[in-house]
């Protein structure tokens, strides 16, 4: 202790919240192919305020084994299994940040830098703005699917369609400085989610040689939406990291990624300086994307001989945008990638037009003096604060996991008492990824925001960065 | 006949307790959730500090008090000037968190006859800050801002009209002030005034030191609704914002925090260093100073200097503690107790310094303003920025200030300059005014001179090979004759969260404060 200097910091913090819960659980089965399940909860919190603090969320489905109820169905050998499923479901949740969303709704004043000085407190008031009315999270929906089995279950099939709609959604957004604070805590209003999951396995091989080949997929469609915003906000911040943004945006799909661009003449052409050549930023951001995959397809083998099996999964992501903080840095140090993409030299700046005066007319010789890269255009604001020039799509393929596994004969394992089973395999995930060409910075499927956060398409600097993984793994059975 | 075969029942439970005793436990016990104007106020007065601190960097560099140093690169629009919204960007949130403290103790107060001076100080220094930020971004949300949830998008409200309204604001916060003397039972501002001790006769005179920054900046643009003073005169002496500064984890003055040590006493900002231009009103390039020159720069003379965007492998590099910092006793821990504008971990930081209240009188004077002896105003200015320059941490002085203020003039006394006689024209007393000025404020309020310059073009900035004649960084990409910007960039905050309302089309190279030039 007699080593520090100055006054140690201290601080300490406590929080409690309760949750109280009343849960009821009905099932009810007929001739075992038509099922009903229902469920009814009422949540009782203590982290909201009185009028708001009671929730009540019921949930019901139903299945029908088509193919157990009429036998006729599987007669002629095609349809070996055929279940119908349908539901709806209300769920209710609070999400208020902070430690388990306690103190969440009145304004704080917290000591300010520096104090006390001696004996002389001082506070200053909080920067987030708090209602005291906040209300939990409720998401309805409903799904509908079927499970189909074909051919003696050779080929196995599912799909469901869902649709959910979900209001309240409770955010930390940011706002504008001059209100005298910089975020509000509030109720977003209504965001909906729909779109269908197929997943279908084939094992073409199963023979009594010892061969078994199972290959299949599984793909994803996703439609989100912001229906309305309920706050007196054009929009809604959710997360930020260097010159993007995370936002809920009226009409759009959720979230997207804005930020800024350069000023475009008509035909979308960046407008520059008819003296220097130089761009100009954007006075106010726009959309440069959607943040969330729009489709998603899983691609799965596995190929057996006798006690060798081979598996493997690849995945495809695609229809969203993705942002890299990392390459503002690079162009300032020099080491991006674009600062080099003219040689460093003077460059007139591509697909662009100036004023001349009457009209905006292509620019193929006002050429932005300095590109050298260690000052002027590339580590200045006006290509490294323009959010649209590190916005790439975030396609990729990726090989997610490869793996070997040998299941040493029983008939070995067998010598000794009490080992009843060894196995052996070599695994590597995270393999390959085949990015989008314009990607020239790092692995798009990971977020700066948190995984908790509703803010994505986010890549930040402070972030561990993808790892591939390489194991081994030999298991015993007692 | 049993068609149904399956009947389950799971998991009904029923809780049948007092729950609202049991949920009626978020009273936050970490974290204040009211506050008094008493707790608010001496924060308030010291985050303005911290701003100014801020602001006296961006003034720093932009008029020509210090250039970029040895050892360091990417300076980008610091030499540049090609401002986008990410410069500067803390000027803007760090001024208006500021503000909405002193907006706190407006509302809590107003009506209150008890608070009638915290009131008061409050309006004097709101008016301060959102001079600063007109200053620097001319429109700026005003009359709908610090509105909290009420106002998410506040639109934004003319620079003049802001000026207008703050001059109004100062008067009203004298006649408070007034009214509070004679309030039975009024709450004294007393340990909690970290500026003036509680001496509201005092707090008046800033107000009136404040509305007259207003109008000598803006007379002519802006008609005033009240153009006269209240008979309490100027600010006289130094308005020194201390809490307590000491060398302790943060809580050192700010500027000596920047810029000299930390309070391990390792290094601070060493990526700057004194420009050649400003060196040459101390070294006899442009006047001979050597009494301030040796107490503000290390090594004077052979303080190391640089013109702003020379970039070569063998700049002057910033010794630790800076060329800021003059004593020769180097080491961080035990550094301070000196002259110049950095002087201590300890020190006052300036609000306005009573040079600068005698230089606004002075050109007041000139200008019909107020009634007054521009002459004679102007020596108390230099005189008032020696006794400044001269004074230690604790406010004694080192060395005779009034003896060296009265060498200064002899030195130079064939330069208008200095010698206010020779300046026959109103546009020679207007330059000397403001030169004097500038030097005055350097390293002490820097974003005063730059707003000075901006509005008069004083002291002269004459474009060439002349560090010592220009301050104007050599890779300038500014498209105006003197290749200086104008003003900085909204902050990108308000291109994200108030789009609809931040004025667009703004450039660095041609958009000027309503009262520049």
């Amino acid at each position: 202790m007699s080593n520090g200097v100055g006054t140690p910091g201290a601080s300490e913090s406590n929080a409690m919240a309760r949750q109280l819960g009343t849960y009821a659980d009905f099932r009810i089965g007929y001739k075992n192919y038509l099922y009903l399940h229902a469920t009814g909860r009422q949540d009782k919190v203590s982290v909201l305020s009185a009028a708001n603090n009671t929730f009540f969320y019921p949930s019901v489905d139903v299945s029908f084994i088509a193919s157990d109820a009429l036998p006729e169905l599987t007669k002629n050998g095609v349809i070996s299994y055929l279940k119908l499923r349908g539901g709806w479901s209300k769920v209710g949740q609070v999400n208020l940040g902070g430690a388990f969303g306690a103190y969440q709704l009145l304004p704080t004043f917290s000591s300010g830098a520096g104090f006390p000085y001696g004996s002389l407190p001082g506070y200053t008031v909080g920067n987030t703005l708090v209602s005291n009315d906040l209300k939990p999270e409720v998401t309805k929906g409903y799904e509908a699917g079927f499970d189909l089995n074909l051919f003696k279950d050779k080929i196995t099939t599912s799909l469901t369609y869902f649709s959910t709609t979900t209001d309240n959604q409770t955010v930390n957004t940011a706002v504008s400085n001059s209100t005298g604070f910089t975020g509000l805590r509030t109720n977003t209003g209504q965001t909906s989610s729909k779109g269908f999951e197929l997943t279908a396995h084939a094992t073409p091989v199963n023979n009594a040689a010892g061969w078994k080949v199972t290959v299949g997929g599984n793909f994803t469609y996703l439609d989100n939406n912001v229906n309305f915003i309920s706050a007196q906000l054009p929009r809604l911040a959710l997360s930020s990291t260097g010159s993007a943004g995370s936002y809920a945006v009226a009409g759009r799909t959720f979230p997207v990624i804005m930020g800024y661009d350069y000023k475009r003449d008509n035909q979308g052409r960046v407008i520059v300086d008819a003296v220097s050549g130089l761009p100009t930023k954007s006075d106010t951001i726009s959309v440069l994307g959607s943040a969330v995959p729009k489709y998603k397809l899983g691609l799965d083998f596995s190929i057996g001989y006798k006690n060798l099996r081979l598996t493997g999964l690849v995945e495809y992501r695609g229809g969203y945008e993705s942002f890299h903080s990392m390459g503002t840095e690079m162009d300032w140090s020099g080491t991006g990638y674009r600062t080099a993409l003219y040689n460093r030299q003077s460059f007139v700046y591509p697909n662009s037009s100036y004023w001349d005066g009457t009209k905006y007319v292509a620019n193929t010789n006002v050429a932005i003096a300095n590109g050298n890269g260690n000052n002027g255009f590339w580590s200045d604001g006006i290509n490294r604060d323009v959010t649209s020039n590190y916005i790439t799509s975030g396609e990729f393929w990726k090989l997610r996991e490869l793996a070997l596994s040998y299941d040493v004969p029983a008939s070995f394992v067998a010598k000794s008492k009490f080992i009843k089973g060894i196995n052996i395999s070599v695994q590597g995930r995270n393999l390959f990824v085949l990015m989008a060409k314009d990607n020239y910075y790092t692995d798009p499927e990971y977020s700066d925001a948190g995984s908790g956060s509703n803010g994505m398409g986010l890549t930040g600097l402070s972030q561990t960065p993808p790892s591939r993984y390489y194991g081994a793994t030999i298991r015993f059975k007692f | 006949m049993k068609k149904i075969n399956t009947l389950l029942f799971a998991g009904l439970v029923l809780l049948s307790i007092s729950c609202n005793k049991q949920l009626d436990i978020n009273t936050d016990p970490n974290t204040a959730t009211s506050a008094t104007p008493d707790l608010i106020l001496p924060q308030a007065l010291t985050a303005t500090a911290s701003n100014l601190n801020g602001f006296n960097s961006y003034g720093a560099q932009l008029v020509g008090y210090s250039a970029n140093a040895g050892g360091y690169g990417g300076f980008g629009t610091s030499i540049t000037y090609n401002f986008t919204s990410s410069d500067f960007s803390a000027r803007w949130s760090s001024t208006y968190d500021n503000l909405q403290d002193y907006q706190y103790i407006i509302d809590n107060t107003q009506g209150n006859a008890q608070y009638k001076y915290f009131n008061a100080v409050a309006r004097i220094m709101k008016a301060l800050g959102f001079q600063l930020l007109v200053d620097a971004y001319n429109d700026v949300p005003y009359t709908e801002a610090l509105k909290g949830a009420s106002k998410l998008t506040p639109a934004y409200t003319k620079g003049d009209v802001i000026y207008k309204d703050l001059a109004a604001q100062l008067d009203t916060a004298i006649t408070y002030i007034n009214q509070g003397d004679t309030t039975a039972g009024i709450t004294p501002l007393g340990a909690k005034d970290v500026l003036f001790a509680g001496n509201t006769a005092t707090w008046k005179k800033l107000a009136n030191t404040i509305k007259l920054r207003l109008m000598v900046r803006a007379s002519g643009k802006v008609t005033f609704a009240n153009t006269a003073f209240s008979s309490d005169g100027f600010l006289t002496t130094d308005a020194l914002i201390n809490p307590g500064y000491t060398r302790d984890n943060g809580r050192q003055n700010p500027k000596w925090n920047t810029w000299a040590f930390s309070y391990t006493g390792s290094d601070a900002n060493k990526a700057w260093i004194p420009s050649k231009y400003i060196m040459g009103f101390y070294d006899g390039s442009k006047l001979s100073d050597n009494g301030r020159g040796a107490a503000i720069y290390y090594k004077y003379p052979a303080t190391g200097t640089n013109r702003l965007g020379v970039e070569s492998n063998d700049l002057e590099s910033c010794p630790s503690g800076s060329f800021w910092y003059p004593s020769t006793t180097r080491t961080g821990s035990s550094a301070g107790a000196t002259t110049g504008p950095l002087k201590g971990p300890n020190a006052g930081f300036p609000l306005i310094t009573a040079a600068e209240s005698y230089f606004l009188q002075s050109e007041a004077a000139l200008r019909g303003i107020i009634t007054g002896d521009a002459k004679a105003l102007f020596n108390s200015g230099i005189d008032a920025s020696f006794k400044y320059t001269y004074a230690l941490p604790d406010g004694t002085a080192s060395g005779d200030a009034v003896a060296d203020a009265a060498s200064y003039k002899t030195t130079n006394a064939s330069n208008f300059l200095v010698n206010f006689d020779l300046a026959t024209t109103t546009a020679q007393k207007t330059e000397a005014i403001i030169t004097q000025k500038y030097i005055a404020l350097n390293y002490v309020n820097s974003d005063e001179a730059w707003n000075e310059y901006r509005r008069t073009t004083y002291p002269k900035n004459i474009l060439g090979n002349s560090g010592i004649l220009s301050f104007t960084s050599i890779v300038s990409e500014s498209t105006r004759p003197d290749k200086l910007p104008t003003r900085i960039i909204y902050p990108s905050s308000e291109g994200s969260y108030n789009s609809a309302n931040v004025p667009k089309n703004i450039t660095p190279f041609k958009d000027l404060i309503f009262w520049a030039q």
